[in-house]
């Protein structure tokens, strides 16, 4: 037992370490597509590789530190309290913006996979790709596709957008500060709404209502209409 | 210093019970809708700030904290892409090319939306 927990708390250690680390190299080298959660995740599989410890391992500490992804999006209301009066004022405007999202997700999913000739189970789990890792799987679970390719894929989609956030507001000429947000988090969930927090207040506020909104919705579709 | 600990503790302990409510309300309403405990939490929070029942400065400082280090929660996750990648390793390229063409279109579509919905209804006025 004694083991097991010096264990877990080394590797919530390195965890901290790492990313410290990575902040700090995101900060010197301004590199969006190598954020600071990508740059960790790299150098943490690097060593887990180098030292042939199996994930399970490592995420022994590494779920611990997950287990506060619930409470974390609970926090996302304090952003949204305080942008409230300015996000009730666009209210259609978003909701506008979410249905836009959730057409554009499932045709370009569809259409992509068509081209690629993708396989039907993968296609179904590629779907909720937008939207929250909890609520993917439900989605998932609702159209029956695989779970664990569902999670795969919302984890890369949100280091994608996370990545790409910066150019796409830029090139794509959006100004107003709820629309970057709305387009971070309706695409890109809670890992894009770290990008916007970044960006700042109401960028972060606005993608965290996106990300609830789009995640609701998605899952609303979907029971409508399989 | 003590203070700072006990403050700090008051508000993590907050954020968590509202957290678990959220959990709670979440799988009496498993049979209904799915929401995730996670969003009823954040739900919430948001009713309980805006009637005055919670004031911010009772969460304020760790909630900036934990907005703040927000990616930090996500890499256990994201080195678990090491273990699923071998599910998608057949069409590992058309699925990143997928999943990246995807993520931009849907990024782009719903920001410029919303963007001209917002100056539309600004000009309106």
């Amino acid at each position: 037992m004694n083991k097991d927990f010096f264990m877990v708390i080394f590797y919530i250690l390195v965890t901290i370490i790492i990313f410290k680390f990575s902040l700090y190299i995101n900060k010197k080298i301004k590199f969006t597509i190598l954020n600071p959660v990508l740059l960790s995740a790299i150098l943490i599989i690097i060593i887990l590789k180098f030292f042939n410890i199996p994930y399970s391992q490592y995420n022994q500490g590494g779920k611990i530190i997950a287990s506060a992804l619930g409470p974390i999006v609970v926090v996302l209301a304090v952003p949204l309290y305080k942008n409230r009066y300015n996000l009730m004022k666009n209210f259609i405007p978003i909701m506008g913006g979410v249905i836009v999202s959730i057409i554009t997700s499932l045709i370009s999913v569809l259409l992509l996979c068509k081209i690629f000739k993708i396989d039907h189970v993968i296609l179904l789990s590629l779907l909720s790709k937008s939207i929250t890792t909890p609520m993917a799987v439900e989605s998932t679970k609702l159209l029956g596709g695989n779970e664990a390719i569902t999670v795969a894929a919302v984890v890369i989609t949100g280091l994608m957008g996370a990545a790409v956030a910066p150019l796409i507001i830029k090139y794509g000429k959006i100004k107003n500060n709820i629309a970057k947000g709305i387009g971070i988090g309706a695409s890109s969930h809670a890992v894009g709404t770290t990008k916007a927090i970044e960006m700042n207040e109401e960028v972060g506020a606005a993608s965290g209502l996106a990300m609830g909104v789009t995640g609701l919705a998605t899952i609303i579709a979907i029971i409508i209409f399989s | 210093m003590n203070k700072k600990i006990i403050k700090i503790l008051i508000q993590v302990s907050i954020i968590y019970i509202i957290y678990f409510i959220g959990n709670f309300i979440s799988n009496l309403i498993e049979n209904i809708v799915v929401i995730p405990g996670n969003i009823i939490g954040m739900i919430l929070l948001l009713v309980l700030l805006t009637t005055n029942v919670l004031k911010l400065s009772m969460i304020e400082e760790t909630a900036n904290f934990m907005l703040k280090y927000m990616g930090f929660f996500f890499v256990p996750l994201t080195v678990g892409l090491m273990e699923s990648y071998k599910l998608i390793e057949n069409n590992i390229i058309q699925l990143m090319v997928i999943l990246f063409i995807s993520c931009i279109v849907v990024m782009f579509f719903t920001g410029k939306a919303t963007d001209m919905l917002i100056s539309y209804k600004e000009k309106k006025k």
